[in-house]
């Protein structure tokens, strides 16, 4: 019969007084925050998987020039808006600030359009192509969810 | 003739607490040649052939007496005696150009009309006399010693050249040349010598033929005298003192010999003058010391009787061996039971976030964070036999990160030592762990950690009421280290009293328990205690019936 007196509790970051008691649990989502770590790593790799198979595509197959230009800049286009969704992802789960986690769902629908349109409306889709924006999209939809559920859990606590 | 002359004609010095001003000196010169014997033949023939005027033969005979060279003169430090040369020379008013001069000039008729002159050969140069400057440079007439000036007195003498120089009533300073761009050696020789101020003043003698004084020629420096702002007094020559005279020789063809005597006739203070100027110090030195003891102060605070008052000056010095960068220490002072501390002092602190380095493959993060607090003990429940207990530093370690996330650390606690003096020491530390790997995971992640809620239980919690503390099921991993300097101060009034008694102190606690007031409270229930075992221990000895009857008479005697 254990008889420790000892409650354990988690550490608040705004609470810096050592007197105060009934502290804030922590309220950052541990799933959520290990999803933004793996998505960055593997958005850089896909960055580069994904200039290499151009630069590969445009070698080989008869690429149009037009259409080349256009689904690089898209690329281009599609890591500026995965480097801010990340940025705020990750600064609203930590800091608990709704209004940054809202803003990084609201930045996942363009970036699924993206993600879909490399998919399948690009001029030449390779298999590699294809099994990466798949797990890309498997990525967007779980920090969806739990993007969602996390919002609802920083409204729902009283913080002040 | 030859008897007796002193031949040390050096230079002597001495030091005087008196002022100057009352320095005097006797000068006697005597002529000791065949003059004085012709003098006397003609004294003789001139009685023989008249013998019948009495009055012209006594006023022949007082006038050579008069004539007979010997003059005694008592000089003080700077008083002018004037020569016959002076006298002719300032009786006429043209030739007085300077404020001086036109002071002598008055001093001068004065004398004349009143008739009161002292002196006849002897006279003085003072420092401020225009002769002076080139008086020095002639030699004394003491003829076995004559030095060849050297380069020194050369310069020396240039020096008191310059100050005559520049006299400000005397000439105008030109003012288009108030720099000189090019010096030459004589402007460098008059102006850039540093000397101390020395104030001089020669005896000189006429020693001309009787009736001819008033020559430039005739006179010879008898002493030379100086004094400096310091009290040193040089002479030269030296005062007689019983020795024989000095030897003093004119020039010319006569070839005159005269003997001269210096003597000390400064008189000594007078005995209530010494004893007001001895009390007028005394005031003095005493006025100086009353106001050096208003300035300091005589109040040493001391505690009350039976309190101990503990300082302790602080430093947290650093912290190794931890994981994460970015480290602040949070801290505390609990105190135990008896022990007080000042309200407005604050016995809590947080010291700067520091970021680490490494140091021989440790991580360090120097804070060097001093902190201080006072507090007091006093023990008040004599009877308690529990062991007194000293204040204990609680801390923690923490870590940020870029997001303001923190982990703690680490928790560790101090015990303030019980003597006094500079201590400095190591304090390791743990931090809680939960089972499994997903309290790690969102230690990593998040920077959420098992936190403790009450501090204390680093080492013994302050709501622990039991005898047995047990700690099973609680988690710990070891952490780094925290490195504290401490310096305690100890007050105490019972200090003096073990001092006074010459007692052996074995503790502190010990000296305030048996030196306050509580201690013969102490004392007189110890005491009741002793007899109260005594009493039961009779109490048991005793029959039964006998208790009986004991209380019987217990209430009779009541009723």
């Amino acid at each position: 019969m254990a008889d420790v007196c000892l409650r354990l509790q988690y550490a608040c970051p705004w609470q810096s007084n050592m007197a105060a008691h009934g502290r804030q649990p922590v309220l950052s989502s541990t799933p959520l925050q290990i999803l933004f770590h793996l998505n960055g790593w593997y958005f850089a790799a896909f960055f580069v998987a994904e200039i290499l198979m151009f630069i590969y595509k445009g070698v080989i197959l008869p690429y149009p020039q037009d259409n080349l230009i256009l689904d690089v800049v898209l690329l281009l286009l599609f890591s500026g808006l995965e480097t801010l969704r990340l940025f705020y992802g990750w600064k609203g789960n930590l800091c608990q600030r709704s209004l940054a986690l809202f803003v990084s769902v609201a930045i996942l629908v363009p970036c699924a359009v993206l993600s879909v349109y490399y998919l399948l409306l690009q001029t030449f889709v390779l298999r590699l192509e294809f099994v990466l924006n798949a797990v890309l999209l498997c990525f967007y939809g779980f920090e969806l969810v739990l993007g969602v559920m996390t919002i609802s859990i920083f409204s729902r606590a009283n913080i002040y | 003739m030859a008897d007796g002359w002193c031949s040390d004609n050096g230079e002597s010095v001495y030091r005087s607490r008196d002022a100057v001003k009352n320095f005097r000196i006797r000068v006697r010169i005597q002529r000791v040649t065949s003059t004085a014997a012709l003098s006397e033949h003609l004294h003789q023939q001139v009685l023989s052939q008249q013998e019948r005027g009495v009055i012209e033969l006594e006023t022949f005979s007082t006038q050579t007496a008069s004539s007979t060279d010997e003059e005694e003169l008592v000089v003080a430090w700077q008083e002018k005696f004037f020569s016959q040369y002076e006298v002719d020379l300032y009786q006429t008013e043209s030739n007085c150009q300077t404020p001086l001069e036109r002071q002598y000039h008055t001093d001068i008729m004065a004398m004349e009309r009143s008739k009161r002159r002292q002196n006849q050969r002897i006279f003085t140069y003072t420092d401020f006399d225009r002769f002076s400057k080139w008086e020095e440079q002639a030699q004394s007439l003491v003829i076995p010693a004559q030095p060849t000036p050297t380069f020194l007195a050369e310069r020396m003498a240039n020096v008191r050249h310059r100050r005559q120089e520049r006299r400000p009533a005397e000439s105008n300073v030109p003012k288009s040349r108030l720099i000189t761009w090019e010096p030459s050696e004589e402007f460098v020789k008059n102006s850039h010598i540093i000397n101390t101020p020395v104030q001089t003043m020669y005896i000189m003698a006429d020693l001309g033929p009787t009736g001819k004084l008033g020559l430039k020629e005739n006179e010879y420096v008898l002493c030379t005298i100086k004094a400096d702002g310091n009290g040193v007094i040089s002479i030269k020559p030296d005062f007689n003192n019983n020795r024989g005279a000095y030897r003093l020789e004119t020039e010319g063809e006569k070839r005159e010999v005269w003997r001269l005597y210096l003597e000390n006739a400064s008189s000594d203070i007078q005995a209530e003058e010494k004893d007001r100027e001895q009390r007028m110090y005394r005031d003095l030195y005493t006025r100086h010391k009353d106001y050096l003891n208003s300035l300091v102060g005589q109040d040493f605070e001391m505690p009350p009787p039976g309190i101990l008052r503990l300082i302790v000056n602080g430093e947290i010095v650093s912290a190794q061996g931890y994981e994460y960068d970015n480290l602040y220490v949070h801290f505390f002072v609990d105190l135990p039971n008896n022990w007080s501390s000042v309200s407005s002092h604050c016995l809590s602190g947080v010291t700067q976030t520091c970021r680490t380095r490494s140091i021989e493959k440790e991580d360090v993060a120097f804070f060097s964070y001093p902190f201080s607090f006072e507090t007091f003990f006093h023990k008040e429940d004599e009877s308690d036999g529990s062991l007194p207990q000293w204040p204990v530093l609680y801390f923690k370690v923490l870590s940020l990160d870029f997001w303001q996330r923190f982990r703690t650390e680490g928790y560790g606690y101090l015990v303030i030592p019980s003597t006094s003096g500079r201590h400095r020491m190591t304090c390791r530390t743990w931090r809680a762990v939960q089972r499994g790997t997903v309290a790690e995971l969102r230690r990593f992640f998040i920077g959420g950690a098992p936190e403790l809620e009450d501090i204390s239980y680093v080492r013994i919690p302050g709501t622990f009421k039991g005898e047995r503390l047990s700690r099973f099921g609680f988690r710990t991993q070891t952490t780094g280290s925290v490195t504290f300097t401490l310096n305690c101060i100890q007050h105490a009034r019972a200090f003096i009293d073990a001092s006074t008694l010459k007692k052996r102190r074995q503790t502190v606690l010990d000296q305030l328990g048996g030196h306050s007031q509580q201690g013969s409270v102490y004392n007189v229930l110890e005491a009741f205690q002793r007899a109260h075992k005594r009493m039961q221990e009779a109490r048991e000895t005793l029959p039964r019936d006998l208790i009986n009857t004991s209380a019987l008479l217990n209430s009779e005697s009541s009723a």
